[in-house]
């Protein structure tokens, strides 16, 4: 199936980071063809940097929708490492003010990485995304509304 | 249009629901996707409605409470970030085993299958331990709000994690066909199993006979049944249908990562954020 | 051999009936599974109906004896939860069971297992939910069953808790159809058929099912966290214990609210098929009407709190609430203006489905109109718990769903039985229940804007009220002979109604491509569709250009049409190969059936709670026998080898 190659208009910032297939500056290549392809040589910001980054993510994720063992093993680390950060913020003597929405962000990255690499949302058909976006902001949204009935707006 | 025998009508079989392990594939639909697994994905966002509405109601009635044990006097954060650690290392052992398969090591992807299984097992011999530790300190789930949403809000995690670990038990045994195999799988999951239950036992006092002597002999019993289980396992598997094993195994998958991303949000929602509730703001404020 | 990958230990043998009890028992059909549907949801709506009369002859005079409080509790509750769970949803889902594949031009479902399931969680839910009129203890806490009412010191026996268990069993039911249809619709449509040249009606499935999606798990948890509060004793909603009622009143409406799309959406949908269908024009800004599906589906999901407003929330949130509701009538009247806008100019065949869908929108205006009254938080104050409510979910549920069903119904009947229903009847029918219906719910307006209020047994005599209530029972007899007429139909069509053929109407989506009643393969070649109302083009090629003509909705530049009907025999597409084998639909089974009942023991049997042992035990039983069944069901081939073997 096609995919929505959308290549020439770019959306937003948020938006790349999420869906696969959008803007080339936060897309990462899923093959080496790509990777080498003239169109996104000196299209990024970052320069060579990033095309190096390209490089190294093309050579852990084998390049098709399989990435190796390898590359889930760097992101089991990662995802320990961060979780490690948690726990070690949680002890921070700071106010909940500011340690609660590092620990929401940090969760929220363990979140991503894990239904973008390990479930596979950053190499599959944007339908399962949507799908399983639109439950997961949904109810994110009427969390919130929730709370905001019950400690904000009963004055 | 008249009715013709039906043995004169083309050939339907491209349009038939994909429901078998025989039809995986998924170049038939009009997206290209499979049913089953575009079913999963279509359960897990409402499955996030489901937890969501389990998460709110914590978040509503957090610092609530009239009367203890508050979050603060019970919570033990080092402990469950251990039981988080081996949680995400499961998830780990998912995406192994799901990538053997799909190279075609069946064997691989057994082994990671069934420690995928154990680690979600020890995950769940830490849930005993923390809600027998709870119960022991005086919080229950009729106890106080905090009992009563953590309670629901953990335990229908543990049960979807207890769903998860049956599946992926049962994808081990699809994974093995001859019956050495299969007695091995036996042999090596009860094994676990009773050395997990002997050591709960033991060291917590869970099941007040298996203290002591009888815990040790069912820890030894249990270590040489998987080492049995093991040595029979350790036989090349075959598996006919890679690829439809391979779709079932990645659903399965796709089931026991979204258990895992719920636990990171319980984990920073009520342990992390909330371990240091204490007297709720409901006498500060008359509620 | 197929490639089966497991062979895993088979416990029962695969059922071969063809006909008789075991063959619907065992069928996975989607038509038969419609059938079904349509006649169990119909008993339930005679059970409803009887309810209500009950309760209408009950209201007739004042102060009247005919039944006590305490049925008349009861009576309320299960009218309102027959009505919404057991009859307008199952209904909808008859049609969407007979009609989504037929209308994509598929097969069959996606799962057709999994439908089957559905159905019998459907019908073992609906009798757990009744049981309780056998025991003597029906539901009696109102159709939203509001906390702490509903505790175990304020509402002891089991009545409360039928209703929880069943609909709870009702909900997975209803959980599990809604992935089916959305993978269905996604999944199976005929080549060509893009989303915007998917039939109004599918779209409104879509909408539906992901409203039910969505919508679904808020409410199992609520049942799950009432359900712990009353066998076991949590705090979810004692204020004892710092819990909150209002909390429930939150979770349910935050379901309940969407529910009420659930309800309406589908039958928005037939009638944006049998409007331009007997309008002879096509359906007036197909994009806004489904896009205004869309967005209802999206807005109903903020607007909960307005069933709420006089709980006292703030001033804060009854008004973001207050403007939400407004907002939502928009594109709701959006809708109203497109079937107008379809009508208008059209041709229009004023028979028996065409008075039906017109009486929808009439009705539905009316319904919409007192709606929006209640989005005003000062009117709602006025109007809360009064027969003014009743009025208007009423006009928008009955004289909106039920007529759009029955509107569904006779535009349908021909391609499901071959026969039409008999059109004299019909409009006895129609003018029956029109005048009925307005008769019993009309004067309720002024009934609550008087102050009468609901879910009362009885009520003084001098409030001025006798009359009023005296019609709107007189209304409600002509509404049940209404009914009688419509099951006389049904019978009298049966054998004495006229033969119906293909495409009946001159009708417009895939469904009339293929004969009446429809082979059990439904299509012999999957259609291959170029435009939105393909068989209408098909039919009528001269309207084509015209069409293109209007930035129309083909792809431009195609002048070939291409749908089933004029699609020589045996021509070969990429999904109709000339294989010389017949079309292998799946396999009957047992498990559905089996899994549905284990299930439904597993969650009936958790109300009771003495001797202890059994508290435990028969739950334990009944879901142990749903996951062995659920084992076999997985491990079962669509298609046993033997029989897939036999065009080889």
């Amino acid at each position: 199936m096609a995919k929505t190659g959308k290549s020439q208009d770019k959306p937003g910032m948020l938006g790349s980071l999420f869906w696969q297939s959008s803007d080339r500056y936060f897309q990462l290549p899923k093959t080496y063809a790509e990777a080498e392809s003239p169109a996104r040589k000196y299209e990024n910001p970052f320069g060579r940097l990033v095309d190096r980054m390209s490089r190294m993510w093309v050579r852990l994720s084998s390049g098709d929708r399989h990435p190796t063992a390898g590359f889930y093993v760097i992101v089991g680390v990662v995802l320990t490492v961060i979780t490690a950060i948690e726990v070690w913020a949680f002890t921070w003597p700071f106010g909940k003010a500011v340690i609660n929405p590092i620990l929401l962000a940090l969760s929220a990255v363990k979140f991503v990485m894990v239904i973008g690499f390990f479930m596979h949302l950053r190499f599959e058909h944007p339908l399962f995304t949507r799908v399983f976006a639109a439950g997961l902001i949904l109810a994110i949204a009427i969390s919130l509304s929730l709370l905001a009935l019950f400690f904000k707006l009963n004055g | 249009m008249a009715q013709a025998p039906a043995a004169t009508y083309p050939h339907g079989q491209a349009n038939l629901p994909a429901e078998s392990h025989a039809s995986g594939h998924a170049e038939n639909t009009s997206t290209g996707l499979g049913h089953r697994k575009l079913l999963m994905w279509t359960f897990l966002g409402s499955e996030c409605m489901f937890f969501g509405s389990l998460i709110a109601t914590y978040l509503v009635y957090r610092n609530q409470n009239l009367n203890g044990p508050y979050p603060s006097e019970i919570i033990d954060v080092p402990i469950t970030s251990l039981s988080t650690f081996v949680l995400l290392m499961s998830s780990l052992a998912m995406v192994l085993a799901l990538n053997g398969i799909q190279r075609n090591k069946p064997r691989l992807g057994r082994f990671w299958t069934l420690m995928t299984a154990a680690l979600g097992s020890v995950f769940l011999f830490f849930q005993v331990f923390e809600f027998h530790e709870f119960a022991i300190h005086g919080l229950t789930p009729r106890t106080n709000l905090f009992g009563t949403t953590f309670f629901t809000l953990t335990g229908f995690h543990g049960a979807h994690v207890t769903l998860g670990v049956v599946l992926l038990l049962i994808m081990a045994f699809v994974f093995s066909r001859s019956g050495r195999e299969k007695l091995g799988l036996v042999l090596a999951v009860s094994g676990f199993y009773a050395v997990g239950v002997a050591l709960l036992a033991h060291f917590f006092k869970i099941i007040p006979p298996i203290v002591g002597a009888p815990a040790f002999v069912i820890t030894a019993l249990g270590l040489a049944a998987m080492a049995g289980g093991g040595y029979l396992l350790a036989k090349p598997a075959a598996v006919r249908n890679v690829k439809a094993v391979s779709e079932n195994l990645e659903i399965t998958g796709l089931y026991w990562h979204f258990v895992d991303i719920v636990w990171i949000v319980i984990f920073t929602v009520v342990y992390l954020i909330s371990a240091n509730d204490g007297l709720g703001l409901a006498q500060g404020l008359g509620h | 051999m197929t490639s089966t990958a497991v062979k895993f230990p088979t416990f029962i043998a695969r059922p071969r009936a063809e006909h008789g009890l075991w063959s619907w028992i065992t069928t996975i059909d989607h038509k038969r599974i419609g059938t079904l549907y349509g006649v169990t949801a119909f008993v339930f709506f005679l059970i409803g109906g009887v309810e209500a009369l009950i309760m209408r002859t009950q209201l007739m005079s004042p102060e009247n004896d005919f039944v006590s409080p305490e049925v008349y509790n009861q009576l309320f509750t299960m009218h309102g939860t027959t009505m919404v769970f057991l009859v307008i949803m199952p209904l909808s889902a008859a049609f969407f069971n007979w009609l989504i594949p037929l209308q994509i031009g598929a097969r069959d479902v996606a799962f057709p297992r999994l439908n089957a399931f559905s159905y019998w969680l459907f019908l073992f839910g609906g009798i757990l939910l009744n049981v309780g009129w056998l025991t003597g203890e029906a539901p009696n806490a109102g159709w939203f069953s509001y906390a702490n009412l509903t505790e175990k010191p304020y509402s002891i026996g089991h009545g409360v808790t039928y209703w929880i268990l069943g609909l709870q069993v009702l909900g997975v039911a209803s959980l599990a159809a809604s992935f089916n249809f959305i993978i269905t619709i996604v999944n199976l449509r005929a080549p060509g058929m893009s989303f915007m040249k998917l039939p109004v009606f599918v779209w409104m499935t879509l909408v539906v099912g992901v409203l039910i999606i969505f919508a679904f798990p808020i409410i199992t948890v609520a049942l799950i966290q009432i359900q712990f509060d009353r066998l076991y004793g949590l705090n979810f909603f004692r204020p004892e214990a710092g819990g909150d009622p209002v909390m429930w009143q939150h979770m349910f409406w935050l379901f309940g609210h969407p529910e009420v799309y659930i309800l309406i959406l589908p039958a928005m949908g037939i009638v944006s098929e049998v409007l331009p269908t007997f309008s002879r024009k096509p359906l007036f800004g197909y994009p806004f009407v489904v896009f205004a599906g869309v967005s209802i589906a999206f807005m109903g999901f903020f607007v909960w709190s307005h069933h709420m407003f006089t709980v006292g929330l703030g001033p804060a949130a009854t008004a973001a609430f207050s403007l939400s509701t407004m907002a939502i009538a928009v594109p709701t009247g959006i809708k109203i203006f497109n079937w107008v806008g379809t009508m208008y100019k059209g041709h229009l065949r004023l028979n028996t489905a065409m008075l039906f869908a017109i009486g929808f929108v009439t009705m539905f205006v009316v319904g919409g109109m007192s709606g929006v009254t209640h989005a005003s938080p000062p009117t709602d104050a006025q109007q809360q718990d009064t027969y003014y409510i009743v009025a208007h979910f009423h006009y928008v549920l009955f004289g909106g769903s039920m007529l759009g069903l029955f509107s569904g119904a006779y535009y349908w009947w021909p391609k499901f039985t071959g026969r039409f229903l008999n059109e004299k009847i019909g409009q006895v029918h129609f003018w029956l229940m029109l005048v009925g219906f307005n008769l019993t719910f009309f004067p309720m307006h002024w009934l609550g804007l008087d102050g009468m209020p609901r879910r009362i047994f009885t009520y003084a005599t001098g409030m001025g009220w006798d009359s009023s209530n005296y019609w709107a029972t007189i209304g409600s007899y002509l509404i049940a002979v209404a009914v009688l007429v419509f099951i006389f139909n049904v019978f009298y069509s049966r054998k004495r109604g006229a033969v119906a053929g293909a495409d009946p109407w001159d009708g417009r989506t895939l469904e009339w491509t293929i004969p009446s009643p429809p082979p059990e393969y439904n299509f012999k070649v999957i259609p291959h569709v170029k435009y939105r109302d393909d068989f209408w083009y098909t039919k009528h090629p001269e309207l084509v250009a015209e069409m293109e003509g209007h930035g129309g909705h083909g792809s431009a530049g195609h002048k070939t049409i291409s749908g089933a009907a004029d699609m020589p025999p045996g021509i070969t597409g990429e999904h109709g190969d000339t294989g010389g084998h017949g079309v292998h639909m799946p396999d009957k089974s047992y498990y559905p059936i089996l899994v549905a009942a284990g299930l439904t023991f597993g969650v009936g049997t958790l109300l009771i709670q003495e001797p202890v042992i059994l508290r435990w035990i028969l739950p334990a039983i009944g879901f142990t026998f749903a996951f062995v069944s659920g084992l076999g069901w997985a491990f079962e081939p669509v298609n046993e080898p033997a029989a897939a073997n036999d065009g080889h």
